[in-house]
């Protein structure tokens, strides 16, 4: 899909990040204030609770995950390739949680179309590289619905997944924005007569919402 | 021996981690990098910090460590293999595929390392499980996890359902001088329509380490044997319905 197509579309949306800057907080004595000013005088502490506090460290599970454990690298001073391959690298373990109800063959075809709009070379430097929040808004969707025919994957310039269908003059785009929310734009030719339609709903409610335009056509794979 | 073979192993993520008692000097990553290229195309380090709290008495004292750690991954992330200090921890997520796979992956990495390390001591094998039950719940209501999980709090009948749960349990596996820890907790589900309950399992061995990689090979054997019969007793013949169900394709 060309990036002015999706420009166009997507002009008028907006989506909040929120970024815990943790590196900074961690390394700084506002932290290690706050987190001193839990225990200060004003606070006892009984030796019993003490005691339940190093028994639930004891207890802690001790090989480490690589899933469960959050990355605090500093992300204020990432150029470009690391800012991408990180946009990549996160949306791809948020795939893994749910691989294995994905045929192999739609991951692949997936991560090899994400990696290809996050290329440094072709990257403009004023979008924003994928969203997780509204990559997993696909990934639900992608499941609940299992098109047969994969989507083309483009970006809003905001970092929203737009996934693509076309066939033949026919065209379906889709927005996935956070929460399971999402904005659509639909035209068909029916009699050489060309039909829009657009609008925006949760994931749930899309495909009753897409069906008096018969998206299957979309969604079944081409022989 | 317990044999399971899921069309859709409900295993998110699989580790295996080895920890030396001494630390390995940062040049040796350095010339492992190369080696390991061949293999994880992708290498960041992982900034870490860890923050401890610790009571004597009635006050804390507080502990804040910084460290940098390598993280290797293959292009599609599923094999990450992480260097650390201490510590070398081999890892797979999702999509797996078989314990064979795995832990001849892990062999390979670890002899590579053993290669620059020489013989340094091993002072724990820990072998984790993370594996998660995917409930259709189209409506909502409430799971009931016995129909599920064997593993799961129990509460006087007038106080059930519970909404949600997480447990942890410890016990020690005399036979291999192991200690298994054993977590159980309903979580919200990646899927839409879907209710999760995660079984994870560490087996953590620190007592008679085995020391050569034959010695750690069989011992994984035996782990193997292990992780499945506790996984096949914490699950009913529900959930294994639903690893043999596909959701697409």
């Amino acid at each position: 899909m060309s990036k002015d197509l999706v420009s166009a579309y997507t002009n008028s949306f907006h989506a909040k990040y929120a970024e815990m800057q943790l590196p900074s907080l961690l390394g700084s004595d506002i932290f290690n204030k706050s987190i001193n000013s839990l225990y200060n005088d004003n606070l006892q502490i009984s030796e019993s609770f003490s005691r339940t506090l190093n028994h639930i460290n004891d207890l802690k599970i001790k090989t480490e995950s690589y899933s469960l454990v959050p990355d605090f690298n500093d992300v204020s001073n990432r150029t470009t390739k690391e800012i991408l391959f990180d946009a990549c690298a996160n949306v791809k373990i948020l795939t893994s949680k749910v691989s294995m109800h994905l045929n192999s063959e739609f991951r692949n075809n997936l991560f090899i179309q994400i990696d290809r709009v996050h290329e440094p070379k072709s990257w403009n430097q004023d979008d924003e590289p994928v969203n997780q929040l509204s990559f997993n808004s696909f990934l639900r969707w992608y499941l609940l619905n299992t098109p047969e025919q994969g989507p083309g994957i483009g970006l809003s310039p905001l970092g929203n997944l737009v996934a693509a269908w076309m066939v033949g003059r026919d065209r379906l785009i889709i927005e996935f924005l956070p929460k399971d929310k999402t904005k659509w734009l639909i035209s068909r030719y029916y009699n050489d007569e060309k039909e829009r339609g657009s609008g925006q709903t949760s994931i749930s409610r899309l495909s009753a919402v897409l069906s008096p335009y018969n998206v299957d056509t979309f969604f079944k794979e081409k022989d | 021996m317990t044999k399971s073979i899921y069309k859709q192993p409900p295993i998110t993520e699989a580790v295996i981690e080895i920890r030396f008692a001494s630390p390995i000097d940062e040049s040796v990553y350095n010339k492992l990098n190369k080696k390991i290229s061949d293999f994880y195309p992708d290498l960041k380090p992982i900034n870490t910090y860890k923050f401890d709290v610790k009571f004597e008495g009635n006050h804390p004292n507080t502990t804040t460590t910084y460290e940098t750690d390598y993280r290797f991954s293959s292009s599609d992330m599923s094999q990450i293999l992480i260097l650390k200090n201490l510590a070398v921890t081999v890892s797979q997520l999702a999509p797996y595929e078989s314990w064979e796979k795995f832990t001849s992956r892990f062999q390979r990495d670890f002899a590579l390392l053993k290669k620059h390390t020489g013989h340094r001591e091993i002072t724990r094998i820990g072998v984790r499980y993370i594996n998660r039950v995917d409930i259709p719940n189209q409506k909502g209501e409430i799971v009931h996890e016995d129909q599920y999980v064997n593993i799961y709090p129990q509460q006087p009948e007038n106080l059930n359902p519970v909404n949600r749960y997480a447990i942890q349990s410890q016990l020690d596996l005399k036979d291999i001088k192991a200690v298994l820890t054993l977590n159980s907790a309903v979580i919200p589900s990646p899927l839409k329509d879907h209710s999760s309950i995660v079984v994870d399992q560490d087996i953590a061995k620190e007592i008679d380490v085995p020391q050569s990689a034959k010695d750690i090979v069989d011992y994984l054997e035996i782990v193997r044997t292990k992780k499945n019969s506790v996984f096949e007793s914490c699950i009913t013949d529900k959930a294994r319905e639903l690893f043999n169900k596909c959701l697409k394709i």
